[in-house]
């Protein structure tokens, strides 16, 4: 609730409420833009790109999530009357208008988000705030791993991917309630398959793929040997950095309305790989691609658990429930966009997609990978989702 | 266990009945398949599928793109052929 503003209300207050922060203005022409938005669209609250000291914040589209950890509404929020009672991460009818509609002499100070109903608030080492969501009961989490048993140079050290990730995976994660689903091509060296046997134990099985390669028929394989309550797609050439890595994916795909929930991949050398997919002029990439670690937005994005239009499936968690009532990987996407796809398949369910900063875990892809894209591959995503790969309602930069 | 690069490997596979198998793998494709349709059948209703949020960022990207150089450049070069269409047109309809 907006301290005042229910006095405000009972003194006869319109239909709807302008709230400016302190030492805020409003643009020539913001109330006009205003009334017009909200005759096409009548909301609970409106938001709206901003300037603070000189600088252009422009703001996502409403992420309830990310609400909870950090107030990235901006100086300007508008009310209707029925909402101002409300907690604005409890709203469900949020538009935000992506124009600058209002501006501060210097950057404004964000306000505490009010405590979720869920969730254990802390600060991270950075001073922000973060909100561990404990996971509900002890599900068993199937980690999907396809692979063909292919060895990197890691630190100068030849490795077997797969072997490493494992050995990480069943030495390293604090979450027990795991099974391991190993899809290895025929050519895979018995070498390896011997060494998965022994590090995985009663948790690992083995499946067999003889078929020409399609990375996501390789997950759907290992789907339909899955037992697990929830599956964690998973690339051979990861390495979690946070033991934690799994409940902090569960906790947070266990909040409701979420559907599928992603992770901060890092390169060999410590660089982002992946901040959540970015969707934009009918192309698909990785957000802050090839950053420095402390390298952040304006709005602090790369700090903070939020919603993004998407995630890469070298590691993505969803519920089993969800991932058979879309049809799984579609294997009209052999290599490439098979995750893309899968997203804009999640969120046309109205769930919504979440990647956190708190489950961290390496990637060895190659800075230069140049994957050979198929012709037949961008035609069939772009008569599928054509007009969601436009523009990305998520990331603005 | 021996390592013959030549062969497939072995050991302890797990396994599904083969008509087990084909029928789980089966109803992920055909589920993906509808989905599939139904994305398609939504693009050519775009506008009624977007959020409001969607459609006021299109909005602006649009407003952006025709605002910028190229768009107003590329305008004015195809400028005489809009203005020859115009003629054509107006020529047929007499």
């Amino acid at each position: 609730m907006i301290p005042g503003f229910h006095e405000l209300a009972n003194e006869g207050l319109d239909d709807y409420a302008v709230l400016l922060a302190d030492g805020a203005i409003l643009e020539s022409g913001a109330l006009d833009e205003i009334a017009a938005v909200l005759t096409r669209f009548p909301s609970q609250l409106l938001y709206a790109d901003s300037r603070e000291g000189g600088e252009l914040i422009r703001r996502p589209a409403f992420s309830p999530l990310r609400l909870r950890e950090q107030d990235y509404l901006g100086p300007l929020r508008v009310y209707s009357r029925a909402a101002l009672d409300l907690d604005p991460s409890q709203l469900t009818d949020i538009v935000h208008v992506p124009r600058v509609l209002s501006s501060t002499p210097a950057a404004t100070v964000a306000a505490e988000p009010a405590d979720p109903p869920s969730g254990v608030v802390e600060r991270r080492a950075d001073g922000t705030r973060r909100v561990r969501y404990p996971v509900q009961g002890e599900p068993l989490v199937s980690v999907i791993i396809p692979t063909r048993g292919g060895t990197a140079s890691i630190d100068g050290i030849d490795r077997v991917l797969v072997v490493e990730a494992v050995r990480a995976i069943v030495e390293r994660s604090s979450y027990r309630a795991f099974e391991l689903l190993v899809v290895a091509d025929d050519e895979t060296p018995q070498t390896v398959i011997d060494e998965l046997v022994t590090l995985g134990g009663d948790r690992l099985r083995l499946i067999r793929w003889s078929d020409t390669f399609n990375f996501s028929a390789k997950i759907n394989r290992g789907a339909a040997f899955a037992t697990g309550e929830y599956l964690l797609l998973l690339n051979d050439d990861v390495d979690p950095v946070s033991p934690d890595w799994i409940e902090t994916m569960l906790g947070v795909a266990q909040q409701p309305g979420v559907g599928m929930v992603g992770a901060l991949l890092l390169f060999e050398d410590g660089t982002v790989q992946h901040g959540g997919h970015l969707y934009r002029d009918s192309w698909a990439g990785h957000i802050a691609l090839g950053w420095p670690l402390e390298r952040d937005d304006n709005l602090g994005s790369m700090r903070v658990t939020r919603e993004v239009s998407g995630v890469t499936a070298a590691c993505a968690l969803l519920s089993a429930d969800l991932f058979w009532r879309i049809g799984g990987l579609s294997s009209v996407f052999a290599g490439n966009y098979n995750d893309v796809d899968l997203s804009l398949k999640v969120r046309a369910t109205g769930a919504s997609i979440v990647w956190t900063p708190d489950a961290r875990l390496y990637h060895f892809e190659s800075k230069t990978r140049d994957a050979a894209v198929a012709p037949s591959e961008i035609s069939a995503l772009r008569q599928r989702w054509g007009s969601r790969l436009l523009t990305d309602p998520y990331w603005s930069d | 266990m021996s390592d013959d690069k030549n062969g497939a490997w072995v050991g302890p596979e797990s396994t599904l009945p083969a008509d087990d198998l084909a029928a789980r793998e089966r109803q992920l494709a055909l589920v993906d398949r509808v989905f599939g349709l139904e994305a398609q059948l939504a693009e050519l209703s775009a506008q009624n599928s977007l959020t409001p949020s969607e459609r006021l960022r299109t909005e602006q990207r649009l407003i952006e793109m025709q605002g910028s150089l190229a768009w107003r450049l590329g305008r004015a070069a195809t400028a005489p052929l809009r203005v020859a269409q115009r003629f054509v047109v107006r020529v047929r309809a007499r």
